[in-house]
C-alpha cells in the first residue's frame, strides 16, 4: 500500500534516503533544542530585567559593567560551534554519499516532466526492446538506477522521499538522478517544483520489485495491446482511435501521438491521471469524461460521450492489460 | 493556551468519533465514483459527470425509474449496466457488503 502523507519522515528505503534522514532529524531536533535555549534564555532575561524594580525607573539610566559579559560570548560561541561542525561534516559526509551511485548503474530511465504528468523512457541494447510508460516507473531492488531528467514545459522538480532527494527537470537541459531501493515496495513520488495549475496532482509512483519481477513487468510492457475481441471492444476500439488516439499511444493501434500518456499496458497502473485517481472502471470512466471536473487545467479535454459510447470505450481499454 | 488544549481535544474527539461510522463507504466513494459525482461529506469526490448526490435520501427515484430504497440501491450500485444497459454508468467491481455500506451512507444524506 501507498504511505500515508509525512511518512517518509520516519521510513526510508532507498541507499540516498537513508543517508539524509538522519541527517534531516539531527537538523531538526538540534534546531528546535536551540530555538527552545533562545526563547528560554530571552524569557529569564526579561524576568530579570522586571525585577530590576526602583531603581531603573529612576530618569537617569543605570550603567552597569558586567564582567562577566565577554565570558558569556566565549561560552555561547563555544556550545554553539560544536552542532554546527557536527552538522558541517555530517553535510559534507551526506552529500559525498549521495551524489552518486557507488557502482555504474546498470540501468538508465529518461523520464521527462510535462505539465501534469511523468513519462518513462525504457531504452533496450535494440529498439525492439524499448518502451514508454507513464506515472508508475518499475525499478529493481538492489540496484542504483540512472534517472535522465528531462524538462518537456516548464521547471518541475522530480521527488521520490522515501528513496531519494529532489532534483529539478528543466526545459533544454538533462539532469541526473539516481535511485536505489533497498526493499520492494511502492513510493510515492511528487513534483516539488511549483508548475501550474496541477502542481499538487502531478504525483506517480516508484515501484521497486526483486530482478525477476522486474523483468517479468518489463517483458509484459514491452507487448503490443491485442485486438479487440468483443463487439463493445470493437466500437470501443474505434472511438479511442479517433477520440483518444490523436494525444496519446497505444502500440499495436493506428494511435502513436506522444502529447500525453502512453496508454499501451494503462490496467497494469495502480493509478490514473499522474497517481491522482486509482484505476477502476468508476475513476476512469469519470476521468475519461470530464478530466476538467476532477482536475480543472489538465491538458485532457472533456469528451462528451454518449452512456453507450463511454461504456464501449472502457470495455476496450480495460483490454490494455 | 492552557484553555486552548482541551478544547482542541475535545474537538479532535467529537471529530473522530462522529466520521468513524461511515470511514469505510467514505474511502470507497473516493476511489470509485468521486470521479463522477459530488457527494458531500467525500472530499475528493467532486465529479460532474453524473449527478451529484447531495440530498440523495430524499430522492424518489434511482437512474429515472427504480424506486429509491436501500434495496434498490444495492442492486443499483453493484449492477448498473444491467439495470441500465449502455448507461454511463459503469460496473465498478463493488462486492455487495461495500455496496450495502454506500448504500447506507447515501441514506443518510438527506440534507437539500
Amino acid at each position: 500500500m501507498s504511505a500515508t502523507p509525512l511518512d517518509y519522515l520516519f521510513s526510508s528505503a532507498g541507499r540516498r534516503a537513508d543517508v539524509t534522514l538522519p541527517l534531516t532529524w539531527f537538523m531538526l531536533i538540534v534546531s528546535v533544542v536551540v530555538c527552545l535555549v533562545v526563547a528560554g534564555l530571552l524569557l529569564g532575561s526579561l524576568r530579570g530585567a522586571k525585577g530590576g524594580g526602583a531603581a531603573e525607573t529612576a530618569a537617569e539610566p543605570v550603567r552597569r559593567d558586567h564582567a562577566g559579559g565577554l565570558r558569556w560570548i566565549t561560552i555561547g560561541l563555544a556550545i554553539s560551534s560544536v552542532p554546527l561542525l557536527i552538522s558541517l561534516i555530517w553535510t559534507m559526509a551526506a552529500l559525498a554519499q549521495v551524489a552518486g551511485p557507488p557502482r555504474r548503474p546498470e540501468m538508465t530511465i529518461d523520464v521527462t516532466a510535462h505539465q501534469w504528468w511523468w513519462e518513462a523512457d525504457y531504452h533496450g541494447t535494440e529498439p525492439a526492446d524499448s518502451f514508454v510508460t507513464a506515472n508508475e516507473i518499475h525499478i529493481p531492488v538492489g540496484v542504483p538506477v540512472e534517472i535522465r531528467l528531462r524538462g518537456g514545459d516548464v521547471i518541475h522538480s522530480f521527488w521520490v522521499p522515501q528513496l531519494a532527494g529532489k532534483t529539478d527537470t528543466i526545459p533544454g537541459q538533462q539532469n541526473i538522478a539516481w535511485l536505489e531501493a533497498r526493499r520492494p515496495g511502492i513510493f510515492r513520488g511528487q513534483c516539488a517544483e511549483y508548475c501550474g495549475a496541477e502542481h499538487a496532482k502531478m504525483g506517480f509512483e516508484v515501484v521497486a520489485q526483486p530482478m525477476a519481477e522486474f523483468q517479468r513487468w518489463r517483458q509484459d510492457q514491452l507487448q503490443p495491446a491485442p485486438p479487440p475481441a468483443t463487439q463493445a471492444q470493437r466500437q470501443g476500439y474505434a472511438l479511442t482511435m479517433a477520440r483518444c488516439g490523436l494525444c496519446h499511444a497505444i502500440r499495436g493501434t493506428s494511435a502513436t501521438a506522444r502529447g500525453g500518456p502512453d496508454l499501451t499496458h494503462l490496467m497494469s497502473r495502480r493509478l490514473i491521471a499522474a497517481a491522482m485517481l486509482p484505476n477502476n472502471p468508476g475513476a476512469l470512466g469519470g476521468w475519461i469524461q470530464d478530466p476538467q471536473g476532477v482536475k480543472p487545467g489538465a491538458l485532457m479535454p472533456a469528451q462528451h460521450l454518449s452512456g453507450e459510447q463511454l461504456t464501449d470505450v472502457i470495455a476496450y481499454l480495460e483490454t490494455l492489460q | 493556551m492552557r484553555r486552548l488544549i482541551p478544547l482542541c481535544a475535545a474537538l479532535a474527539f467529537t471529530a473522530c468519533h462522529d466520521g468513524h461510522r461511515h470511514d469505510e463507504a467514505k474511502a470507497l466513494i473516493a476511489a470509485k465514483c468521486g470521479a463522477c459525482h459530488v457527494v458531500p461529506g467525500v472530499r475528493t469526490a467532486i465529479g460532474r459527470v453524473g449527478p451529484s448526490l447531495t440530498g440523495f435520501a430524499r430522492r424518489q427515484v434511482i437512474a429515472g425509474r427504480f424506486t429509491n430504497n436501500r434495496q434498490m440501491l444495492i442492486r443499483w450500485l453493484l449492477h448498473p449496466q444491467m439495470l441500465q444497459p449502455g448507461g454511463a454508468m459503469p460496473d465498478t467491481g463493488l462486492t455487495p457488503p461495500q455496496a450495502a455500506r454506500i448504500a447506507d451512507y447515501l441514506q443518510t444524506l438527506d440534507k437539500r
